[in-house]
């Protein structure tokens, strides 16, 4: 058991790695660039190189994609030669990057004119103060420029070279500006998709992990309800057809799932929107989510999204269920237990219910993976703030960090639940736990 | 087989070869009212699609001829053209399912869109089918090492969910009915592999492979003409439901904005079209495309669910 689990531990890790490697591969062929498809196609020369820049995506691939697993403060911190901190920065809400003295001081640093270096120092209240660094701090480099590593205001790792006069291009609300005093060369800081920062999201200008892991908190609770909704009503459903094999029960639940199943989410949803909130108006047929709580304060929202989720599950699961049960009761130790004369109430829950439900509750782990595909849709279709509409519009804008980070999020989601199904199918059956 | 079985029961008068195969799947259906009744609803799709406009018969059509439009048969009206000031309009005598936001009549673009899923859908099985065919049918064979290698690496692929797939391959490439044709094919070819590796693992046990390979016949030959042949039944019912799924997937695409790109007519397409207007009070949009989607995949699947019954009960 233990070599299975650790073999097994083995591929897991693997086949993420794999994913992860084509994920990269797939953003990084994908045509037309980043920096076109987020900053519009009416952008120059300059202004593209320096954006370029300024996110490190004029660094070679490997590069790219060791700063995107592991990050690229240890890389930073080297060339600094001082700490570099993430700190939360209360008075314009969100997080920054920092230099830190070994006294503990927090600093980033700027040039007007490319010859005077200032270090501009947090105060524990959020003010600032500038220090004007003296000349020795420029230092010569094997290629005999005078360069200095430091961190920009914009809390990235910065080259600034000697007597440079570069100018860098940023565009707030739609108007460009070009800075003076320009760093040559940018390190973005960011730990690393393995130590939970998946970078910045070039659509919204803020750290993706920010909204991923709400987003995917959100997920989690609408997979959940429908999970608990559709498992013991299918399993029970499914060992009535089951149970009845061949008469108007079975055979009515048979087509209705099968319809249920084949019908897409979209289409279910919309029918469901039309029937009960634009023709019945007992339930609202889209999620408003104006503040965190909202969907705790108004659950009725949640009732169609889970329907249309639960719809399609529930059909498939009564299928397995019920060909599972079928199976079973014409297996010979049920009719042994017939012809012995057990009653049959007995057999049923004694005999074929252990047996039966085998089948059914893997192939309920191991659909995750379909799961996914209808909790993108249905969030779609009632503007759900969870994780599948997230990686669509992440999608849609070719938002390269957001897009890479949710696929990996969901394909670990998806690849752990399969290994906890195979876990769960051996424990369940001996003849595989001891093969 | 029970194909063959079912042939000799059916029809004893031995018909003529090439009708065979069709008899023997008439004699199939005919036996499962399921079967008819997903058949009626794949048939009448089939009907729409072929017929909505003259294409088939005007010789312009096929050239590619930007500047003709094939006279509208079933269809009515040219599922392109804008009526002025009719957009937005609901179900009446002249507009049967209604129109949408741009005045074009709901019908056309159902019958057209019709046309554009039952393409699409077929040929990206038929790649799916051939490719993963492939994979299955070596892997199965030669077993070993080589079984071992692309199976592993057709596990990390079916590891990946699907929609994800779908996204980041469309992300990548762009929206068009290639990008669409692509990905349900490399979606779809590692379920066919394991379907076929199982079926040609089993196969390459019987007695006629044996003969075969002591004839000296070569591996190619003996897995494309001793193999596959005694192995369609399972595969075809499988394609069945794979169109079904490939139906469903462009569907979805389309309802997600990375389907085909407006103005074309397809189903998915015009479902994301008209949600925007469902709360504004008109629903039709949306409706028409979402049961004609339904109604196929549903039909589709009750044909591939009857057959599959049907075949089992003369096992």
């Amino acid at each position: 058991m233990a070599v299975f689990l650790i073999r097994r531990l083995l591929y897991l890790v693997l086949t993420l790695f794999l994913v992860s490697i084509a994920v990269f591969a797939i953003c990084e062929i994908a045509p037309g660039n980043i920096a076109i498809n987020s900053l519009g196609n009416t952008i120059t020369p300059e202004q593209e190189a320096s954006f370029n820049a300024q996110n490190g995506l004029d660094q070679p691939p490997l590069t790219r994609y060791i700063r995107w697993m592991l990050g690229s403060d240890w890389q930073a911190r080297r060339l600094i030669g001082t700490e570099v901190a993430r700190i939360y920065e209360p008075e314009n809400g969100r997080y920054n990057w920092w230099g830190r003295l070994p006294d503990g001081t927090l600093y980033q640093n700027a040039t007007a004119d490319g010859e005077t270096m200032l270090r501009i120092e947090r105060l524990a209240d959020g003010g600032i103060r500038e220090v004007t660094l003296g000349p020795e701090v420029w230092q010569r480099n094997a290629e005999g420029f005078e360069i200095f590593w430091g961190v920009d205001r914009e809390g990235r790792a910065a080259m600034w070279v000697r007597g440079d006069q570069l100018e860098a291009w940023t565009q707030n609300k739609g108007a460009w500006t070009s800075v003076p005093g320009a760093p040559r060369q940018y390190v973005p800081l960011q730990k690393g998709l393995l130590r939970g920062d998946p970078g910045v999201s070039f659509l919204t200008r803020r750290p993706v992990a920010e909204t991923l892991f709400p987003r995917l908190l959100n997920t989690l609770l609408l997979a959940a309800i429908a999970f608990v909704v559709v498992m013991p009503l299918a399993l029970a459903l499914g060992l009535l057809a089951g149970l009845n094999e061949g008469r108007l029960t079975d055979r009515l639940l048979s087509i209705a799932s099968l319809i249920a199943t084949a019908t897409p989410e979209f289409a279910s949803g919309v029918f469901l929107i039309l029937i009960f909130s634009s023709w019945l108006g007992w339930l609202p047929g889209a999620v408003v989510v104006t503040s965190e709580s909202t969907i705790w304060q108004n659950p009725q929202m949640l009732v169609l999204p889970i329907i249309t989720l639960t719809l399609i599950e529930l059909g498939y699961v009564l299928r397995i269920t019920r060909s599972s049960m079928v199976e079973v009761m014409r297996t010979n130790y049920i009719r042994t237990a017939t012809l012995k004369g057990l009653p049959e109430r007995r057999i049923i829950l004694h005999h074929a219910l252990r047996n039966a439900l085998m089948a059914p509750v893997t192939v309920i782990i191991l659909h995750v993976n379909w799961l996914i595909g209808g909790i993108v849709v249905v969030e779609t279709l009632f503007g759900f703030p969870g994780l599948g509409r997230y990686v669509l519009e992440a999608a849609l804008f070719r938002d390269v960090f957001a897009i890479s980070a949710a696929t990996m999020v969901l394909v670990v989601i998806a690849v752990i639940t399969q290994l906890v199904a195979d876990l769960i199918y051996t424990w369940l059956n001996p003849r595989i736990r001891f093969a | 087989m029970a194909l063959a079985e079912q042939t000799t029961a059916v029809a004893p008068e031995a018909p003529p070869a090439r009708w065979r195969g069709l008899r023997t799947a008439w004699a199939i259906l005919r036996r499962s009212r399921t079967a008819l009744a997903g058949l009626a609803m794949v048939l009448f799709w089939v009907g729409v699609a072929l017929f909505a406009d003259a294409c088939l018969v005007q010789p312009r059509c096929w050239s590619g001829d930007p500047e003709f439009t094939a006279t509208p048969l079933l269809a009515r009206y040219d599922p392109l053209e804008q009526f002025q000031g009719a957009g937005l309009q609901g179900p009446s005598w002249e507009h049967w399912l209604g129109t949408d936001r741009l005045g074009r009549d709901l019908w056309a673009r159902i019958a057209h869109g019709a046309r554009i899923i039952l393409l699409l859908a077929p040929i990206s099985v038929g790649i799916a089918l051939l490719l993963g065919g492939a994979l299955g049918l070596i892997a199965g064979y030669f077993g070993g090492q080589t079984d071992e290698i692309v199976m592993r690496l057709l596990d990390a692929l079916m590891a990946f969910p699907q929609i994800l797939l779908y996204l980041v391959i469309i992300a990548a490439l762009g929206p068009s009915a290639l990008n669409v044709v692509l990905a349900i094919t490399i979606a779809g070819a590692p379920g066919v592999a394991r379907l076929v590796r199982s079926l040609t693992l089993d196969l390459k046990t019987r007695d006629y492979v044996a003969a075969a390979q002591t004839r000296g016949e070569s591996p190619w030959y003996i897995m494309v003409v001793e193999i596959l042949p005694n192995a369609r039944g399972p595969i075809i019912v499988d394609a069945m439901l794979r169109v079904g799924y490939a139906v469903f997937a462009i569907g979805t695409l389309g309802f997600l904005g990375l389907g085909l790109p407006p103005p074309s007519p397809d189903w998915g397409s015009i479902v994301n079209a008209g949600r925007k207007f469902i709360q504004a009070g008109h629903p039709w949009d949306a409706l028409w495309a979402s049961l004609a989607t339904a109604s196929l995949v549903v039909g589709l699947n009750l044909l591939a669910d009857g057959v599959q019954e049907e075949l089992e009960r003369y096992r």
